[in-house]
């Protein structure tokens, strides 16, 4: 008897009927919010972080956070909500880079990027401060010549 | 006629002025002049200068924005992002004379500025007050300049 295969199937779950079907922009909202500078991702997750703005959310609906210094861009789901609670999931997170170099991450120490007029020993010029040897010289734009010194050998060495 | 030479030309001219708003023969004029003996003619360096194709790459290589504006005049602006966060931060906290001035190249559009200037928006995408600027690459200096500072008070506090 134990080797006879059961006969019972569990029946699949009933065909949907036309009231579970909506759109999802009428049943639900997806908010942007934008999170002040240094917020953790912890705190993201945190009911007090919410509390004062969680009665405007539906459960299933989706929040957007921005940093407001561009440091990530995350994608929650509220699972519950009302007056001072809020319980939320995190369906992704994505710490951004800077968008610009500024001098004290990307520029090496010890190093500077000036403009040095027209010509074979112009243009814009990538200069070491100690002893004034012209690294890069002649590159198109400021950003190129950024690019050109971290790729040169005297600055890889240094690292 | 050279074009990389030409592109050296126009962006020493650009970080010469800073920002310079004219007709465009006076521009191919200083263009002419700055180019030597070797110059062409100025009537061929306008035709390079009206090129789509070579203002594109100026903008997009050689941080120099060359644009036409409503009345017909050329407007040539350097767009080297500042790399100071300290003179990022001051001129983020000083604002034009003229709310009809483009808050990065300082040019006043004066009855025009509501067809050339766009307001800058912030994280919240809401205007920011009395700050309208050119839309290319003005306002993308603009924001690049915007977020040196951010970043730089983050390192700071970090």
């Amino acid at each position: 008897m134990a080797n006879t295969p059961s006969t019972e199937l569990t029946p699949p779950a009933p065909s949907l009927s036309i009231r579970d079907v909506q759109l999802q922009c009428e049943v639900n909202n997806i908010w942007r919010c934008t999170a002040p500078r240094n917020t953790s991702r912890e705190r993201l997750l945190e009911n007090s972080f919410w509390s004062v703005v969680s009665n405007k959310f539906r459960p299933w609906d989706e929040i957007v956070v921005v940093a407001s210094d561009r440091s990530f861009r995350a994608s929650l789901l509220v699972l519950e909500a009302g007056l001072g609670y809020c319980s939320l999931q995190e369906l992704s997170y994505q710490p951004l880079e800077a968008l610009l170099a500024s001098p004290d991450d990307l520029l090496p120490s010890n190093h500077r990027i000036e403009y040095g007029g027209i010509g074979p020993d112009g243009g814009w010029m990538a200069i070491r401060n100690s002893d004034s040897v012209v690294v890069i010289r002649n590159a198109k734009s400021s950003q190129e010549c950024l690019k050109l010194l971290l790729e040169h050998n005297s600055v890889r060495q240094a690292k | 006629m050279d074009n990389e030479l030409l592109y050296r030309h126009v962006q020493a001219l650009a970080i010469h002025f800073v920002s310079y708003k004219g007709p465009l023969p006076a521009l191919a004029g200083f263009i002419k002049h700055s180019l030597g003996d070797s110059a062409p003619p100025i009537s061929q360096i306008e035709i390079a200068l009206r090129r789509e194709s070579v203002q594109l790459e100026l903008a997009t290589s050689w941080e120099v924005s060359l644009f036409t504006d409503t009345r017909g005049l050329f407007h040539l602006v350097n767009i080297s992002p500042e790399r100071d966060p300290e003179i990022a931060r001051r001129r983020l906290n000083n604002f034009p004379t003229s709310p009809s001035q483009c808050r990065w190249c300082l040019q006043d559009s004066r009855t025009l500025s509501h067809l050339e200037l766009v307001p800058e928006l912030d994280i919240h995408g809401h205007p920011v007050h009395r700050s309208r600027l050119h839309k290319g690459g003005c306002m993308r200096a603009w924001l690049l300049m915007r977020d040196l500072v951010s970043h730089a008070d983050i390192k700071r506090a970090g």
